[in-house]
């Protein structure tokens, strides 16, 4: 994305040169005269050429928007003959199938560097499309939009549906472009605002903010909401500035974070990637269900995430000591090479490893056995000691998407934050974070014989902590967030849980945990009631100024005849009871967990911190049927 | 023209899980009596019994997870009338007109309490509850006459009894004027309807056309007709509810496809009469709570469905969404007007 590029430029594919001949007269026939500017790359895996023409006469844009789909869609049937992926001012478009290097030589961009506002690029096969020709290569542009998704969008067709409505009649078939249509749409054709369709498109759950100022909205841009996995990297300019957003799907089904330094503004799949360009960049990852919006010319207008001063407190400060044992530089080993140094260690009697300059390689530790501790430095990538037994890893930096994956034993010490999926069916060992871990953290950790996983994360957590918990332990410190009004966990704690324990320092909201009925639906019931003559109106009226109507809400009101009926919204085959207590940590619990939590403080020097952190008040949370427990069997680091 | 006769008996396994869903049998009432991936359903295996049945859902895959709607959000809301009225579901309950008065009076208020449309159609005296509760009615009497509900019932058979001047009437009572039609392939109808200032259309299959098409056929005419009247948020179809029934409906299937059609909200006839058996069951107090059990249970099978599709959000991904559909043994004409693709394309 360029500002300061000023003439429209037409960019399509051809099939042969008497295609690009007919798509040239048609163009010129509809919008005036065309500077043909030739073919851009003559080589991208495929027949196809690009060419490039640009347009001095500047017409209308709504009437290149319609010439562009009228062509597309002419210039596709009875058989492919040509396609125009790129019409803005702003946006240059490079598409090619292969191997990013080949892209890259077949559009010999090294003489193209010479600056932009704004890179978007992404190598993948495009959703639900053969991908065999470039014409389904990411980016996917639409007007001074441009566009990369990493998912599957559920709603396409819902979503095409609105398009088509809104006069869109050619489409590639992949859900990808979809989004890029619906940017441009809900911008140039609506009216909105860039945030607004920022906020239409991610879609957030009725319940969430619950003001109703957006409600209205929502329903009338329903076409355009998307459901599904998505994380979207969009560019636009609107001419007097250019945009970068990210946006994350409700669920946060696929990786996302984002990062900043002095002069620039970063988005990507995987904390490496940014690290790679930006070692010291501040990287934080989005929330559930929300963007990022920066702009060139003012920065980041929308972070993503309450409280990002927060969020990235301890990244600018982790030390970084003295490499230990053997020192390796992993900058150019590959994952087998960095776990076939791990497996000659322990074969030698090694005890100590340091792996320097770490940079997203995947599978640390997968599939080494034996004694170890092992420094990490730098960025390790996914799965970091998935199915771990022994090993003791220690991380001076971040760590990304699940790490600790079905790990039994050893441990997990991380200096920075974890992203998300982190100990996923831990079922032994340690796991300490001494800053904050993301989405679906602790998700179906359980315990065995005499295994019992510890999971500790010293800032916040996002949603769906401890998702069908089986057993073990997690506890989130909120360290650096006392006396903010951001809630340390996100919602949905402890969904379908069965067994084990969730410790959150403080007070969790109690729409926050377990997964409850609308609270509309909620209302609504009561409402009924009230007019039915069943619940009295002071009754009524006290519920319906309750932030939450969760049961214990309801069970502290309603008669038992009432709540019973009530409690039918909530209750399902598999609805099982939270027990939620606010309180101190008994004499057991400071038995069992006094010892994980003191070695949390000597690993991250806040020794201190910990000894008042053991004093405060926790909001525990448990099956109300748990199993029963074993004595505590305390584990010493 | 139809492919399969408009009756359909409601029986065998489909009236079993109806019933085991209300509590009228079984012992786990408000739940989906099953939950798996392989049935008997038709068309592979039973016949098929409409054209819906021939329509299957896609079902997520690896790259779009399903939903467990158990235990994470599966929106089922519907916002009606721009927004102004919110059904906890996509549903109501039709077919009230044979009923002794104090069994109406227990639906209207059960209905509003789930959150769902009470549809008085046919009904000669009108309910006292409706007072309080006018949202979530659709009046009895056809016109304007004497209702207390916000959405007035308008019975119109053909382009001729569009009658713009009541329409405005019944605007100007600060009411909704909602029309009744059959269903039928006169997509000129729907826009007729849409244009002059309707807020709903219900199509029901009950009522006679000279041009009758299956009601699956009709919603889906419907929707795209709507689309194509106007641009963006300002298509018609923006402006207008779209509301099937039939009394062959069985349950949450007929209900979901319906949906993935283009229709929002579906009107239960038959099947819910069936499901609590209203025909041995007469105490409004037992009445009240297999309804909402049969709705809760129903609710909770959309959830299954949609989750199963990887959608979240059956207002704004679900409905009109065709594309999470395949149709198996349809010809390509009715293919072409459902607008859903044949199994195996992508």
């Amino acid at each position: 994305m360029n500002l300061d590029a000023r003439i429209r430029r037409i960019k399509a594919f051809a099939v042969s040169p008497e295609a690009e001949r007919e798509l040239r007269r048609e163009l010129s026939e509809r919008l005036g005269e065309l500077e043909p500017l030739g073919a851009e790359n003559v080589d991208s895996g495929t027949s196809l050429r690009s060419y490039v023409y640009t347009l001095p006469d500047d017409p209308d844009e709504h009437l290149v928007r319609r010439t562009v789909q009228d062509l597309n869609r002419e210039f596709s049937r009875p058989s492919f003959r040509a396609h125009i992926y790129s019409w803005g001012r702003h946006v240059d478009v490079f598409k090619g199938v292969g191997y990013p290097s080949d892209v890259y030589r077949a559009y010999e961009m090294e003489r193209r560097l010479k600056g932009a506002d704004l890179w978007v690029s992404h190598t993948r096969q495009p959703t639900n499309s053969p991908g065999r020709l470039p014409i389904w290569s990411h980016p996917f542009s639409s007007g001074e939009w441009v566009v990369v998704h990493n998912g599957d969008v559920s709603s396409f067709g819902a979503n095409m549906s609105f398009l088509e409505s809104a006069g869109f009649r050619s489409f590639v078939g992949t859900d990808s472009e979809v989004i890029a249509f619906l940017l441009d749409h809900l911008t140039s054709s609506e009216g909105l605002p860039v945030e607004e369709a920022c906020r239409v498109l991610v879609n957030p759950f009725e319940d969430e903010g619950d003001d109703g100022s957006f409600q209205g909205m929502t329903v009338r841009f329903r076409g355009a909401r998307l459901d599904g996995p998505f994380t979207v990297v969009a560019g636009h300019s609107d001419g007097r500035d250019v945009y970068m957003a990210v946006l994350a799907d409700r669920f946060k089904f696929r990786p996302v974070v984002v990062g900043e330094d002095e002069n620039y503004v970063y988005a990507a799949s995987e904390e490496a990637q940014i690290r790679a360009v930006s070692p010291n960049a501040r990287v934080w990852t989005l929330e559930p269900g929300s963007f990022m919006l920066a702009s060139s010319s003012r920065g980041i207008l929308i972070p993503g995430r309450r409280r990002v001063d927060l969020f990235v407190g301890p990244q600018g400060s982790i030390a970084r000591p003295e490499p230990v044992g053997r020192v390796v530089d992993a900058s150019e080993l590959g994952y087998q090479q960095i776990n076939g140094i791990l497996r000659e260690c322990v074969r030698k009697g090694i005890r100590e490893v340091s792996l320097l300059n770490v940079r997203g390689q995947r599978y640390i530790g997968v599939g080494v056995e034996g004694t170890l501790y092992v420094r990490i430095y730098g960025t390790p990538g996914n799965c970091l000691a998935n199915l771990n037994e022994s090993i003791d890893f220690e991380v001076f930096g971040s760590v990304q998407d699940d790490v600790g994956d079905v790990m039994h034993g050893g441990s997990v010490v991380v200096h920075g934050d974890a992203r998300d999926v982190l100990g996923q069916a831990l079922q032994g060992g340690t796991v300490l974070v001494r800053g904050n871990a993301g989405n679906r953290c602790g998700i179906q950790m359980r315990e065995y014989s005499e295994k019992r996983p510890y999971l500790i994360v010293g800032g916040r957590v996002d949603d769906y902590l401890g998702e069908y918990m089986a057993g073990g332990v997690i506890v989130v410190l909120g360290l650096g967030y006392e006396g903010t009004d951001v809630p340390v966990t996100g919602r949905f704690v402890g969904t379908g849980i069965v067994g084990g324990r969730i410790y959150v320092r403080g007070l969790v909201p109690r729409s926050h945990i377990g997964y409850l009925p609308p609270r509309r639906d909620v209302l609504q019931y009561l409402r009924g009631l009230h007019l039915d003559g069943e619940l009295d109106s002071a009754t009524f009226s006290r519920l319906s100024s309750c932030e939450h109507l969760d049961p214990e809400t309801l069970s502290r009101h309603l008669p038992p005849d009432l709540l019973r009926r009530v409690m039918k919204l909530f209750e399902h085959k598999y609805f099982r009871r939270l027990l939620v207590e606010e309180r101190h940590l008994t004499d057991q619990e400071l038995k069992e967990l006094g010892p994980v939590l003191r070695l949390f403080g000597m690993k991250f020097s806040m020794g201190r911190e910990i000894e008042r952190v053991l004093e405060d008040v926790f909001t525990v949370i448990r099956p109300v049927e748990a199993k029963p427990q074993r004595p505590a069997v305390s584990e010493e680091g | 023209m139809r492919l399969y006769s408009k009756s359909v008996s409601i029986e065998g396994r489909a009236l079993s899980y109806l019933r085991q869903m209300a509590g009228a049998e079984g012992r786990v009432p408000g739940e989906p009596p099953i939950v798996s991936m392989g049935s008997t359903a038709p068309p592979f295996v039973e016949d098929p019994q409409s054209v819906l049945d021939h329509i299957v859902s896609d079902g997520a895959q690896v790259t779009r997870p399903s939903i467990d709607p158990y235990r994470e959000p599966v929106e089922t809301s519907i916002y009606l009338f721009d927004g102004d009225v919110r059904l906890s579901m996509p549903m109501g309950i039709s077919s009230l007109n044979d009923l002794p008065m104090e069994l109406v009076e227990t639906v209207v208020r059960t209905c509003y309490r789930m959150g769902v449309i009470a549809d008085l159609s046919g009904l000669g005296a009108e309910p006292s509850s409706v007072a309080g509760r006018e949202d979530y009615v659709i009046s009895g009497a056809d016109g304007v006459g004497s209702t207390a509900a916000r959405n007035v019932q308008v019975i119109i058979t053909g382009r001729d009894d569009v009658d713009p001047a009541l329409v405005r009437r019944v605007v100007s009572s600060g009411r909704r004027p909602v029309a009744r039609v059959p269903a039928t392939d006169e997509v000129e109808l729907y826009t007729a309807l849409a244009s002059s200032g309707f807020k709903a259309i219900v199509i029901d299959e009950d009522l006679e056309a000279d041009r009758e098409v299956e009601l699956e056929v009709a919603v889906s005419l419907c929707d795209k007709a709507l689309r194509s009247s106007g641009t963006g948020t300002k298509a018609l179809r923006y402006t207008v509810n779209l509301i099937a029934t039939s009394l062959r409906l069985r349950g949450s299937g007929d209900v979901f496809k319906l949906l993935g059609l283009g229709a929002e909200v579906v009107l239960l006839k038959d099947c819910w009469r069936l499901g609590i058996d209203l025909q041995r069951e007469s105490n409004p107090r037992v009445v009240a709570e297999r309804l909402e059990h049969l709705l809760l249970g129903m609710q909770k099978e959309l959830k299954l469905l949609a989750g199963a599709a990887g959608a979240s959000s059956l207002h704004s991904t679900v409905c009109g969404n065709r594309e999470l559909f395949r149709a198996v043994e349809l010809d390509d004409r009715t293919l072409s007007v459902l607008g859903v693709k044949a199994a195996g394309s992508w």
